[in-house]
């Protein structure tokens, strides 16, 4: 009997996707109690191929849509599971063999519906050795944030982080799914916001481990942090509640980018630079002394912060040039608002 | 060329979309269609007299009920569409959406709703990377569409429950004994912006029908129903 479906949504990643899913074949939980849903983004490379070929060896199931964004990709893995808990994958995450038992388990503990569980993250020893994934996931924290969770702990909706949390099947496809507005970053956060309104809340389990194996780039982190801060202005637009508008960054970005735009160019440039000097230093097996390395997390942390500012102020700027046609989208979206009844059908 | 039988109820005393949505329907190039409409003019003074509108009726009665009796020549058509008033179409939406029920060989149907509608099953809304999905559930409105195939399965609709609530957890049962496959078209899909679901039945034994009608058939559970069988990007 399925205890569980894992969502893989992936996107142009067949160098990576053989050995993701190589971790799934591993899997402690016998193979009867769970599936595969993989959800092919709109792949233009090997990605069809590689998950056809893996379906002789695991129970795997691939749905494909166009490109249309996590959001919308992983609310085709929920519809197209079939198993009471789901749990959402990265296709840069490889998993441990006890993670699909890990997470069954923590459902079976803690069975209210409304009852998530996060899992742990760690990086690869090759990965985790580049300054830059050191620092997201170690000191600045941008990437993942684990350093002060507890194993067991209650969290709220803001650590109901895609890629390595699991619910309960009938919690989303009852009382709310992911907003396909959001095409990267925040859809998480949102809909952990929405369901938040219904008691919702996080065990955190880091017996649920994976080991990302993909190292991120410097320009790749400054990409991703820019199309973080436009997701975040969408989800103080679409929740306009001071506690979102202050998780979202949305007045201190907006002023950081009024005081620093016309530097910031110039400043990547030259902390692209640093980026590489320590990239080469560590290669070389001669890491940066203490006081160039708070120097560097200093310059990681601006960075990241200025892109997520631009970010955010272009997404606002986007607004007002738009005649605010994303406001009044957003506005008019009605997304998970109305609680509804469940089984309930009503004609108009 | 397929023959299609449009059924519809208006709410004549109310705001409606039904004038527009008669026009966009007997827009299609593709398909000859017959209308029939019947205004609900409860409170009267309503507007009733809108084009293909076949009867108005003064007294509450429920949807399904008045579809019955517009059906009883079913057979002489290829397609039953049957409509609410309060839908906004795409353009060309009725030519596009038969040419992908079609190709998805789909035997019950409907058009996902645009994001930003009123939605009553999140399984419903658009899903914007596909053109359609096999689903083990189609909603009893705003828009039903159902091939002759399904005509002796689904019709005359189940008198038990005539506002038609529990009836789409009924349909993928009585659909899968009979080999018929459902989905839903997500590459056309309709807005349901102008009123909330249930908004004009509370005085109706809605629930109370539905669960009789649920208690004595086989049905799916909702999140049973809730399933995507099969992706068409």
């Amino acid at each position: 009997m399925l205890e569980i479906s894992a969502i893989l949504t992936t996107r142009n990643r067949a160098s990576l996707l053989p050995i993701v899913l190589e971790g799934l074949k591993r899997q402690c939980l016998p193979s009867e109690y769970f599936e595969i849903v993989a959800i092919d983004d709109g792949s233009s490379d090997e990605t069809a191929v590689i998950l056809d070929r893996a379906r002789a060896e695991l129970p795997l199931r691939v749905l494909r849509q166009n490109h249309a964004g996590l959001a919308a990709a992983k609310n085709l893995g929920i519809f197209g599971s079939r198993a009471p808990i789901v749990v959402f994958l990265d296709d840069d995450d490889v998993a441990d063999p006890r993670l699909l038992r890990a997470h069954v388990l923590a459902h079976k503990k803690y069975p209210e519906p409304e009852v998530a569980v996060l899992g742990y993250t760690e990086l690869a020893p090759e990965v985790g050795k580049v300054p830059l994934m050191r620092h997201v996931t170690q000191v600045g924290c941008q990437l993942f944030s684990y350093g002060w969770i507890k194993p067991g702990m209650t969290l709220d909706y803001t650590c109901f982080w895609g890629g390595r949390s699991s619910c309960k099947r009938g919690l989303l496809v009852e009382h709310g799914i992911f907003n396909p507005v959001f095409g990267f970053g925040c859809e998480d956060i949102e809909l952990g916001w929405r369901l938040a309104q219904s008691r919702f809340r996080v065990i955190y389990e880091p017996a649920a481990m994976a080991t990302m194996i993909r190292t991120l780039g410097f320009k790749d982190f400054c990409g991703r942090s820019e199309r973080q801060g436009r997701s975040q202005w969408r989800l103080a637009q679409l929740h306009p509640a001071p506690a979102v508008r202050k998780y979202c960054e949305i007045d201190e970005g907006l002023a950081l980018w009024a005081d620093n735009m016309g530097r910031f160019l110039e400043f990547l440039v030259w902390a692209e630079k640093l980026d590489r000097l320590a990239n080469v230093r560590e290669a070389a097996g001669r890491p940066l002394d203490a006081r160039s390395q708070e120097t560097l997390d200093q310059v990681y942390r601006t960075a990241f912060k200025l892109s997520r500012a631009k970010g955010i102020a272009q997404a606002a700027h986007d607004q007002v040039d738009d005649g605010n046609a994303e406001h009044g989208m957003l506005e008019r979206c009605r997304f998970g608002y109305e609680r509804r009844r469940p089984g309930a059908s009503v004609p108009s | 060329m397929a023959r299609v039988l449009v059924c519809g109820v208006y709410l004549a005393d109310r705001e409606n979309l039904a004038g527009s949505e008669m026009a966009e329907l007997g827009a299609s190039r593709h398909h000859r269609v017959t209308q029939r409409w019947i205004a609900l003019d409860i409170n009267g003074g309503g507007i009733c007299d809108l084009p293909h509108t076949v009867a108005t009726i003064k007294v509450q009665t429920p949807k399904f009920t008045l579809v019955n009796g517009l059906i009883e020549d079913v057979q002489d058509f290829d397609r039953l569409i049957v409509c609410d008033d309060d839908v906004q179409f795409p353009a060309r939406f009725l030519d596009d959406f038969l040419a992908l029920v079609v190709e998805f060989s789909f035997a019950i149907a409907q058009p996902a709703r645009t994001p930003d509608s009123y939605i009553d099953h999140f399984i419903t809304t658009q899903m914007p990377g596909l053109r359609g999905r096999q689903t083990r559930f189609v909603e009893i409105g705003p828009v039903t569409c159902i091939d002759r195939s399904a005509y002796p399965v689904l019709l005359p609709f189940d008198r038990r429950s005539p506002m038609g609530w529990g009836l789409d957890f009924v349909w993928p049962v009585l659909a899968e004994r009979a080999g018929l496959r459902m989905g839903i078209v997500d590459a056309t899909p309709i807005g349901h912006c102008l009123r909330m679901a249930k908004a004009n039945y509370r005085d109706l034994p809605v629930e109370q029908q539905m669960k009789v009608l649920l208690d004595e058939s086989p049905s799916l559970m909702p999140l049973e129903a809730y399933t995507i069988v099969e992706a068409y990007a």
